[in-house]
C-alpha cells in the first residue's frame, strides 16, 4: 500500500516544526507535504505554479490547513478546493490557533471535515496531531474519489 | 296653598224635609187633620145630637106615659067614686052630706088634688069638697074643663089654669061625667090638681144634664118645668109657637133658637100625653151637647193635634237626623278634606317640583301669585313676600324671557303648555327652569317648574369641556399634520375664535430677545396690522407702558376688557385694524412663565369668565401643541444631525471593532503561535536534550513551559471578555434556577469530591440573553465554588429577593470572603485579592460578569466579609 500522503498548510515555521516533531513523536511515516502559504497549497492540489507537472494522481489523504496564511489564506483554499472536483472530497482538517467561532462556522460552511485548535501545551498539541493522524490515515476511509488516484 | 276657595260640597236634603217645605207640608197636614178633625166632629156632633135627641124623645114620650097614666089612675079613681053607689044616691038626691062624704074620700085618696067638686049637667057647682060657699051654685059651663067634659061627655084634663088665690103652683082641673046606670049623665065630678105634685113626679124622671123637662097643656102653657119655674103667673113655653101643629102622636125634634139667650140655638124634643093635649118638652142646649161632646171633642182635637205634633215632629226629627247625618257626613267629609288637604299640602310643600298657583288680573295683562310651594320658591329664588304681588312685580324682565306669553297662552286657550328648559335670567336670578302650565277649572294657572341649573349647569360643563376637550384634541390632531409652528398657532386661533365666538385674534410669543412676535393672525384680510419681527421692539415697548395686550402680558393675568373705549391702557388701534368691540387675553404660560398671549376680539355679546376660563384651559393646549411642534421640528433636525452622527459613529465603531476583531483575532492566532513555539520546544527540549542540561537549566525550561501555559489561560480570558462584549445579545425568557443547577452539576461532576450545601430558589425566571447569563453565572458559580473549597461544610445559594419594588439576584457563599475595602475594584479586568497560589485565576471571571450584567442594562456589587463568605447581587433591566 502507497504511503498517504499528509498536506500540511502552515506558514509559521515553528508550528511546520513541532507539528513534524509530534508526528515523529507519534511514529506517523506518512508523507507530510508541507505548503508554505495558501498559493503553495492550492498549487500542489491543483498541479500548479511550483509544483507544475506534479503527479496528480497523487492527492493527499488529508490536508491540515491553518487559517491564517500569506497571500491566499486558509478559508479560501478551502473554498478553492471545494469548489474543484479533484479536491472536493479530500477532508481537510482546520488546524488553527483561533477559537473564534466565526472562524469555526466559516470553516464548516465551507466544507471543512473538522477543526482543531491547535494547543499551546505541546503535550497536548501532540497527542491531538497523534489523534489526528491515528484517525485520518488509518481509521478514516477516503472518499473513492480520492482512492482513484490510488490505481 | 292658601286663600283656597272652599267648594266643599253641601248635600241637598230630600225635598219634603227642606225649611220651607216642612212648613208648608205641617200646614197641609194641619189643615187635613184639623178639616178631617171638623168634618169627623160633625159627623159625630150630629150622631151624638141625634141620639141626645133621641133620648130626649124618648125621655118625652116617657114622661107623656107617666103623666097619661097617672091621669088614667085618677080618672079611674074619681069614675070608680062616681059609680059608687051612694055617690050615685047622693047625686041623684042632690044629697050634699053625702055627696061631702064621698068627695072627701076622693080627695084622701088622691093627696094631689087641690080640691073636688061636683057640679050638675049644666055646670052649676052644687057641692065641693072642702067646702067654698062663694063657689057654691056658681055656674062653671064656661070654664074650660066644663067644656072640655061635656063635648063628648067623656073625662077631661083641663088647661092649665092660674090658682085663685094666687099660689105659686097652676092648677088643672079633672073632670068626669057622673052617670046613672043607664047612662045619663048627672053631672061632672072635678077635681082640681095642683100640678106641683105632677111635677114631683115627673122630676123624678132622670135627665141629662143641660137637659130641661117641660110640660104644657093644650095651648102651650107652662104646667111644669125643670127649667123655667113657672109663678104665679101661667106662662107660656117659648118655643110652643115654633113646633107642628097639630101636634102629632109620637114624638118630634124640632131646633129652636132662643133668643133671648142670646139667639143661642136649643134642641127641643116634644111629646103629647094621649087623649089630655099635654105636651111633654124636653129641651136640650146645643151647648149642652157641646159640653157633653167637649171630652170627644178634646179627645180628637188631642188626637188630631197629637197627630199633628208627631207628624211634624217626625218631619223635624227626620231633618235633624238627616241634617246632623249630613253634617256628620260633612264633618267627616271635612275630616276626610282636611286630611286629604293636609296631604296635599304636605306634598305640595314637600315635592321637590315646583309649583306656583297664579290668577290673571286685568284679564291677563298679569298674574298674581297665589301660593307657591318649597321648591317653586327655590326655583324662583322668592322667599319672602310673594302671595299677592305678580309675575311682573317679582320677576320684572319676565316679558322679555317668553314665559310670559305662554301664560298668557294658557290663560286664553285653557290648553296646558309644556315650556321645555329655558334660561332665566334678570337682575337677581339666573336659572334653567322648565315648565308644565295649565289651567285649572278655577281659571287658575298652575305652574309645575322644575329647577334644571343644575343639570343646566352641568350639562353646559360637559358640553363646555367637550368642546373644549374636541377643540384641543383638533388642536393636537392639526398640529401633527402641521408642518410648522405658525400653522399651528393658525389653527389654535381658528380654536380659540371658535370656542369663544370671536370675530378675530392674535397668537403672539416673547421672542428670546423679550420682543414680542405675532406667530399667527386669524384674518388675512389684515396683513397691515402684522407685526414685522423688525417693528417688535417698537410694539413691546410701547406695550410695556400701555396697551390692553401688554397688561396680558405684563401682568401675567388673563383680561377681558368688554369697553376698549374707556380702558385706561388704551394704545389705539394700528392702522388698517378693524375696531375692537371686546377684548380677551390670556397669557400663554410655560413652566409658569410668560411666553407669549393669545387674544381674541369682539364676540358679540361680550366676553365672560366662561370664555375666559375656555381659552385658558386651551392655552394650556396651545402651548404644549405649538411647543411640542416646535420641538418636534427641533427633534427632527436634531435626528437627522443624530442620525449623521449615528452614521459617523457607527463608522467609527465599525472600524474600531473590526480593529478589535482583527486584534482579537491576532492576538488567538499571533500570540499563540509564539507561545506555542515556546511551550512546544523547550518541552521538545526538555524531553530530547534533557541530558544535556543540568538541573537549574532544566528546571528554568519548565518555568519557561508553565509561564506558557498560563500565558495560555490568559489568552483565552481575555478572548472570552471580548466575546462577550461583541457578541449578540438574544433575549428571552431565562430560567436562572434551572441554568444554575445544571452547572452547579456539571461542576460537581469536574470535582466531585467536593461537599458542596447548594441551596437554589426555584423559578427565577428573567428576560435576558440565556447565553451570556449562562457565562456570567457560570462564572459566579466557580467563583463561590473556588473560594470556599476550603470550607469544611461549603454552602453556595442562589436566589432573588425585592427590595424597593426592584429585583436582586445573589450568589452567596461562606467562602473565604473579601475586604469590602476593595470590592470596587473587584469587577476590573485581571483584578485578583488573592494568590494564584491560594486560589488560581486570572481575575477575568468577575469582569465578564460585570460585562454581561451591565449589557443587560443591571448592576452587579458584591458584600462581604474577611474569613465570612461572600455575596454578589447584580440586578437586570
Amino acid at each position: 500500500m502507497k504511503e498517504k500522503t499528509i498536506l500540511l498548510v502552515e506558514d509559521n515555521p515553528d508550528d511546520v516544526e513541532l507539528t513534524l516533531l509530534a508526528f515523529r513523536k507519534n511514529d506517523i511515516s506518512s508523507k507530510v507535504v508541507v505548503a508554505n502559504d495558501g498559493v503553495e497549497a492550492l498549487d500542489y492540489l491543483f498541479g500548479s505554479g511550483i509544483h507544475a507537472g506534479r503527479d496528480m494522481n497523487d492527492l493527499p489523504a488529508v490536508v491540515l490547513l491553518d487559517l491564517k496564511l500569506p497571500k491566499i489564506d486558509g478559508m479560501e483554499v478551502l473554498a478553492r478546493m471545494r469548489e474543484e472536483e479533484i479536491t472536493r472530497v479530500i477532508p481537510v482538517v482546520v488546524l488553527t490557533s483561533s477559537s473564534e467561532e466565526r472562524d469555526m462556522m466559516e470553516s464548516y460552511e465551507l466544507g471543512a471535515n473538522s477543526y482543531i485548535r491547535k494547543p499551546v501545551d505541546f503535550n497536548r498539541f501532540t497527542e491531538a496531531v497523534k489523534l489526528i493522524g491515528l484517525y485520518w490515515l488509518h481509521w478514516n476511509e477516503p472518499p473513492p474519489l480520492a482512492r482513484k488516484g490510488e490505481n | 296653598m292658601k286663600n283656597r276657595p272652599d267648594n266643599r260640597h253641601v248635600p241637598s236634603l230630600p225635598w219634603f224635609l227642606e225649611q220651607r217645605n216642612i212648613i208648608i207640608i205641617s200646614l197641609s197636614v194641619l189643615l187635613i187633620i184639623s178639616a178631617a178633625t171638623v168634618f169627623q166632629y160633625y159627623g159625630h156632633d150630629r150622631k151624638a145630637t141625634e141620639q141626645f135627641l133621641r133620648k130626649d124623645r124618648n125621655a118625652a114620650v116617657m114622661t107623656s106615659l107617666i103623666l097619661e097614666e097617672r091621669f088614667q089612675m085618677i080618672i079611674k079613681t074619681m069614675e070608680s067614686y062616681g059609680n059608687r053607689l051612694r055617690m050615685m044616691e047622693a047625686v041623684a038626691n042632690r044629697n050634699e052630706k053625702k055627696a061631702r062624704e064621698q068627695l072627701a074620700g076622693l080627695k084622701k085618696e088622691l093627696d094631689d088634688a087641690e080640691s073636688a067638686a061636683i057640679t050638675d049637667r049644666q055646670g052649676t057647682l052644687w057641692v065641693g069638697y072642702p067646702p067654698a060657699p062663694e063657689v057654691q051654685g056658681k055656674n062653671f059651663n064656661r070654664r074650660d074643663w066644663y067644656k072640655g067634659v061635656s063635648r063628648k061627655w067623656k073625662p077631661y084634663v083641663s088647661e092649665v089654669m092660674p090658682t085663685a088665690n094666687g099660689e105659686k103652683n097652676p092648677l088643672v082641673v079633672v073632670s068626669v061625667p057622673l052617670t046613672d046606670n043607664q047612662g045619663g049623665v048627672h053631672g061632672v065630678l072635678a077635681i082640681i090638681l095642683r100640678t106641683a105634685r105632677l111635677g114631683e113626679t115627673i122630676g123624678r124622671i132622670p135627665l141629662d144634664p143641660g137637659s130641661f123637662l117641660s110640660v104644657t097643656d093644650q095651648k102651650g102653657r107652662l104646667i111644669y118645668s125643670s127649667r123655667r119655674n113657672p109663678g104665679k103667673e101661667i106662662i107660656p113655653y117659648p118655643f110652643y109657637f115654633m113646633i107642628d101643629k097639630p101636634i102629632p102622636e109620637g114624638s118630634q125634634s124640632v131646633a129652636v133658637f132662643e133668643h133671648s139667650l142670646d139667639g143661642r140655638k136649643n134642641y127641643v124634643s116634644y111629646a103629647t100625653v094621649a087623649d089630655k093635649g099635654w105636651i111633654i118638652f124636653i129641651e136640650r142646649s146645643r151647648r149642652a151637647i157641646f159640653l157633653e161632646e167637649r171630652t170627644h171633642l178634646i179627645q180628637l182635637a188631642a188626637i188630631s193635634i197629637l197627630l199633628f205634633l208627631v207628624i211634624f215632629a217626625s218631619l223635624l226629627y227626620f231633618r235633624k237626623r238627616v241634617l246632623t247625618q249630613q253634617v256628620r257626613e260633612q264633618l267627616q267629609t271635612h275630616e276626610e278634606l282636611q286630611a286629604s288637604e293636609m296631604r296635599f299640602k304636605e306634598l305640595f310643600d314637600n315635592m321637590s317640583t315646583g309649583v306656583a298657583i297664579f290668577r290673571a288680573v286685568n284679564d291677563g295683562e298679569d298674574f298674581e301669585i297665589i301660593d307657591m310651594n318649597e321648591a317653586g320658591q327655590k326655583c324662583a329664588r322668592l322667599y319672602t313676600d310673594f302671595i299677592g304681588k305678580t309675575l311682573c312685580d317679582v320677576f320684572p324682565m319676565v316679558k322679555e324671557t317668553g314665559i310670559f306669553e305662554f301664560f298668557q297662552e294658557v290663560w286664553k286657550t285653557g290648553r296646558p303648555v309644556y315650556h321645555p328648559t329655558i334660561f332665566y335670567h334678570d337682575g337677581r336670578l339666573s336659572v334653567w327652569t322648565e315648565s308644565h302650565l295649565y289651567k285649572m277649572p278655577s281659571g287658575e294657572i298652575v305652574d309645575i317648574v322644575n329647577d334644571v341649573t343644575e343639570r343646566m349647569k352641568t350639562e353646559e360643563m360637559i358640553f363646555r369641556q367637550g368642546r373644549l376637550l374636541t377643540a384641543i384634541n383638533s388642536v393636537f390632531y392639526e398640529a401633527l399634520m402641521a408642518s410648522g409652528e405658525e400653522d399651528v398657532a393658525k389653527t389654535c386661533l381658528d380654536v380659540a375664535q371658535d370656542i369663544t365666538g370671536s370675530k378675530f385674534g392674535m397668537i403672539g410669543e416673547i421672542t428670546p430677545d423679550g420682543l414680542f412676535s405675532t406667530t399667527a393672525m386669524s384674518d388675512p384680510g389684515w396683513e397691515a396690522c402684522r407685526i414685522p419681527e423688525m417693528q417688535a421692539v417698537r410694539m413691546i415697548m410701547d406695550m410695556t407702558i400701555r396697551g390692553i395686550w401688554g397688561q396680558v402680558i405684563l401682568q401675567d393675568r388673563p383680561l377681558i376688557v368688554n369697553d376698549p373705549a374707556s380702558y385706561p391702557d388704551r394704545v389705539g388701534l394700528p392702522e388698517g385694524h378693524p375696531p375692537i368691540a371686546s377684548f380677551l387675553g390670556v397669557p400663554l404660560r410655560e413652566r409658569d412663565k410668560v411666553v407669549g398671549m393669545i387674544a381674541v376680539a369682539n364676540n358679540e355679546s361680550g366676553y365672560t369668565e366662561d370664555h375666559q376660563h375656555d381659552l385658558e384651559a386651551l392655552s394650556v393646549a396651545f402651548v404644549e401643541a405649538m411647543r411640542r411642534k416646535s420641538a418636534e421640528i427641533k427633534l427632527q433636525r436634531m435626528n437627522v444631525e443624530l442620525d449623521q452622527q449615528v452614521s459617523q459613529r457607527t463608522a467609527l465603531l465599525t472600524a474600531a471593532n473590526r480593529e478589535l476583531e482583527a486584534f482579537s483575532y491576532s492576538v488567538s492566532h499571533d500570540l499563540r503561535a509564539p507561545l506555542r513555539s515556546i511551550n512546544g520546544f523547550s518541552r521538545a527540549v526538555l524531553d530530547e536534550y534533557a541530558d544535556k542540561l543540568d538541573e537549574a537549566g532544566k528546571s528554568y525550561l519548565e518555568r519557561i513551559h508553565k509561564a506558557t501555559q498560563r500565558m495560555d489561560v490568559l489568552i483565552d480570558d481575555l478572548l472570552n471578555l471580548s466575546k462577550v462584549t461583541r457578541s449578540e445579545f438574544q433575549s428571552d425568557a431565562v430560567d436562572l434556577s434551572r441554568i444554575f443547577r445544571a452547572l452547579l452539576k456539571d461542576r460537581q461532576k469536574n470535582d466531585p469530591d467536593r461537599v458542596v450545601d447548594a441551596i437554589v430558589a426555584d423559578g427565577i425566571v428573567v428576560q435576558a440573553d440565556t447565553r451570556l447569563m449562562r457565562i456570567a453565572l457560570d462564572n459566579l458559580l466557580e467563583n463561590a465554588w473556588k473560594f470556599t473549597s476550603r470550607e469544611a461544610l461549603a454552602r453556595i445559594e442562589f436566589g432573588s429577593e425585592v427590595n424597593d419594588g426592584r429585583v436582586f439576584y445573589f450568589i452567596r457563599d461562606n467562602g473565604v470572603g473579601f475586604n469590602e475595602t476593595y470590592s470596587g475594584k473587584m469587577f476590573g479586568a485581571f483584578q485578583r485579592f488573592h494568590s494564584a497560589a491560594d486560589f488560581p485565576g486570572t481575575g477575568i471571571g468577575l469582569a465578564i460578569v460585570q460585562r454581561i450584567i451591565h449589557r443587560h442594562g443591571g448592576h452587579v456589587w458584591a458584600e462581604g466579609e474577611v474569613g465570612k463568605g461572600a455575596t454578589f447581587y447584580f440586578t437586570l433591566a
